[in-house]
């Protein structure tokens, strides 16, 4: 396989630019995806290719232009919207939750919505409380809604290739820091990444770090100094929410009997709380600590730097959870 | 409406039963059927199986803990919410033993019941623990809190062996054999059975009929019917002096398996033709070798063979409230004389040793007994009788 080293940023282009050609009936809109290529400038040059008519740039109305991709969605077209900060996606729930989720269902499968929206998570930028939040929890509650939320370059270009080619509506998250993160990612026209496939990011014996998105990385960190104190973790990323890989998580800790699970979305009723409880259920007789939960603090995302980074889990905090597990 | 469950009684002599642990917890559902509990008696352990079906309200008895037979040790009701009715007599019944228990039982309880000690354990290391049979309360934990962690079980099942304790089917094993052995004045008799004709007979049915017996199915059927000749070997001892002489010939079998001795019982064995007891025996056995032996069956005179092991010769100790066990050794080829004439032959003999209580019977009744059973197993004749 061929391979070429690239920022998550550019892969994310990549896929897209790629679908573009390969499908006329794919589009791009959204709140400045045109010339600016985005406030993360990720997608400079893709207006250049594509010009006014597939990298259409829409005033500041989440609403209508979900509700304007939904509808281009129902006749024929594949529409890849853009909504800039994950946290706006409020206004638009109700095209998202009761249209797209819905129709393929109500209508008895005689209409399919074939919908991208990419949008963004995570903390750090000093964005403020209002665009730094990770509500992924939100959707992927909601059936007839797939979520996938990349870790890698190689991750994001795959699943972003899978979500523009599927027939149901697909909510993609990005986590705004790591656009500039660097990795090796296949360059086949081909190469796609089926949903419900949990990647291995790394093997271990002694704990599972099931990690999402940038915690991914912090859970790698974490690895490495834990490897240092002669503990083995495994890093397992579900790479999607829905559908979820239960198998390959259950089966990581029926192998550590330990696991500590790693999400930036707000720690309470999430998606922490959910994968605990999947394995609780299906690998109980194996668990050999109680599973512990890391997630944002359940508060609004302070605009200080000091306070924000105090609010994420960090490779810090994973390593004094498994430490606290007295593995030895 | 209110039911209550009480502790069984199996034996004439059980005066009392072990609530070994419970499979329910108050408030649960049971249907009638459900495993209830985990019982000993004095003779086995095993699991009861509730004689009602609704929900449990009450349990009376604590995990580990020895109760009068008869006495009530849980209480069930038909729906989980309805009022738990006065369980104490009326006065138009008469006041009984058992009655007595329970309003015993019921002041002595606080409706509250003190939480009972839980070990703090990992499931992990609960789930070790069982496959390796190894008792957590055996175990220091040293995870967080104390907590019984799987290493602790992997360590403990490294370390040496005394460090586990002995199951409770052993010791339910060693109790009954101490009392046996320090009770009951043995003495033992033996002599040597020709199994050549029976063994021919016996092969020649397999072959020829497709009639499969076991060499323990005819010495369980001889031996019965010898029973019956010799009923003072069929009898028990209640208390020091009080002699019951058994009207059915209920022979037990001494099976070894994976956790212990267990003793299934094939009833009537004298009344049974040999294929019925033979697929009886089968039956019982393979339950006995799963664990779904009962405590209910107990037998007036039990068997214990093992010459399958080329064993030629043992003594058993007498299984209370028996009067007598046989112990059967392997048919070998010996060179033998035969007849007067001082001829020899090559024959099958099979040493069989009677162990029994001298309280019961005397010597010449026992080597009677013997002599009716060496008879029985080599006339042919009477095998084909019992076919």
């Amino acid at each position: 396989m061929s391979m070429r080293k690239m920022t998550y940023g550019e892969a994310v282009k990549e896929a897209m630019a790629e679908e573009m050609r390969r499908d006329p009936t794919v589009f791009l809109m959204g709140e400045d995806v045109g010339k600016a290529g985005t406030v993360f400038k990720v997608l400079l040059g893709l207006h250049d290719e594509f010009g006014d008519d597939r990298v259409i740039d829409t005033p500041i109305a989440e609403a209508g232009l979900v509700g304007l991709g939904v509808g281009a969605a129902l006749t024929g077209s594949r529409p890849i919207v853009d909504i800039m900060f994950g946290d706006f996606i409020a206004l638009a729930m109700d095209q998202i939750v009761n249209q797209a989720a819905k129709l393929r269902y109500m209508s008895g499968g005689q209409a399919i919505v074939p919908i991208t929206i990419r949008s963004t998570m995570g903390a750090g930028r000093s964005s403020a409380a209002q665009h730094s939040q990770s509500l992924h929890a939100w959707l992927a509650h909601i059936p007839g809604l797939k979520v996938a939320i990349p870790s890698t370059p190689a991750d994001a270009k795959g699943l972003f290739k899978t979500a523009v080619r599927d027939d149901n509506p697909v909510v993609i998250y990005e986590d705004k820091m790591m656009y500039a993160l660097k990795g090796m990612v296949p360059t086949e026209e081909d190469y796609t990444i089926p949903f419900g496939q949990a990647d291995i990011k790394r093997e271990g014996d002694d704990i599972t770090l099931i990690a999402t998105s940038s915690m991914v990385h912090v859970a790698l960190e974490a690895a490495d100094i834990l490897a240092e104190q002669g503990i083995s973790a495994e890093v397992v990323d579900p790479r999607t929410l829905v559908p979820l890989d239960r198998e390959t998580l259950i089966e990581s800790v029926v192998k550590t009997t330990r696991a500590v699970i790693i999400d930036e979305g707000y720690k309470s009723f999430g998606i922490t709380g959910e994968i605990a409880s999947i394995v609780y259920n299906s690998a109980f007789d194996y668990i050999d600590a109680p599973i512990v939960r890391l997630g944002a603090m359940d508060v609004p995302v302070p605009f200080s730097k000091p306070l924000e980074d105090a609010t994420i889990p960090t490779p810090e905090d994973v390593v004094k959870a498994v430490q606290d597990m007295k593995i030895r | 409406m209110t039911k209550t469950i009480i502790m069984p009684k199996y034996g004439l002599q059980q005066d009392n039963g072990t609530v070994v642990e419970w499979r329910v917890k108050e408030g649960d559902h049971i249907d009638k059927g459900d495993i209830l509990l985990d019982l000993e008696t004095d003779k086995a352990l095993f699991e009861y199986e509730s004689p009602e079906s609704g929900y449990v309200r009450k349990l009376v008895a604590q995990n580990g803990e020895e109760v009068p037979v008869l006495s009530v040790i849980a209480i069930i009701t038909d729906e989980a919410d309805e009022a738990i009715e006065d369980l104490t007599p009326t006065s138009t019944s008469t006041p009984t033993e058992e009655t007595r228990q329970i309003s015993d039982t019921e002041e002595r309880e606080p409706v509250l019941e003190a939480p009972t000690q839980r070990i703090k354990r990992s499931p992990a290391a609960r789930r070790r623990a069982r496959e390796l049979n190894i008792d957590l309360a055996a175990i220091a934990g040293t995870g967080p809190g104390g907590r019984i962690v799987l290493a602790d079980v992997e360590l403990a099942a490294s370390a040496a062996p005394s460090s586990t304790t002995l199951s409770r089917m052993r010791q339910a094993i060693g109790k009954t054999m101490a009392y046996s052995k320090s009770t009951i004045p043995h003495f033992y008799i033996a002599t040597e059975i020709d199994m050549t004709d029976a063994e021919t007979w016996r092969k020649n049915l397999a072959e020829t009929d497709a009639i499969k017996l076991s060499v323990t199915d005819l010495f369980v059927k001889a031996a019965a019917d010898a029973l019956t000749q010799y009923p003072a070997l069929n009898a028990s001892l209640d208390g020091d002096t009080a002699v019951i002489v058994h009207d059915t010939v209920d022979i037990g079998l001494a099976v070894g398996t994976d956790d212990g001795l267990v003793v299934p019982v094939i009833p009537n064995a004298d009344q049974a033709f040999l294929t019925d007891l033979a697929d009886e025996r089968a039956q019982r056995v393979e339950e006995a070798r799963q664990g779904k032996l009962r405590g209910d069956a107990s037998a007036t005179f039990t068997i214990s063979n093992l010459g399958m092991y080329g064993i030629t010769s043992f003594t058993a100790i007498v299984n209370p409230p028996e009067a007598a066990i046989l112990a059967v050794g392997a048919a070998i080829s010996r060179v033998v004389p035969i007849g007067d004439t001082m001829t020899i032959a090559v024959r099958q003999i099979a040493e069989v040793t009677l162990s029994a209580d001298h309280r019961l019977v005397d010597g010449v009744v026992a080597a009677q007994f013997l002599q009716a059973l060496k008879q029985n197993l080599e006339d042919v004749n009477k095998l084909e009788s019992w076919l």
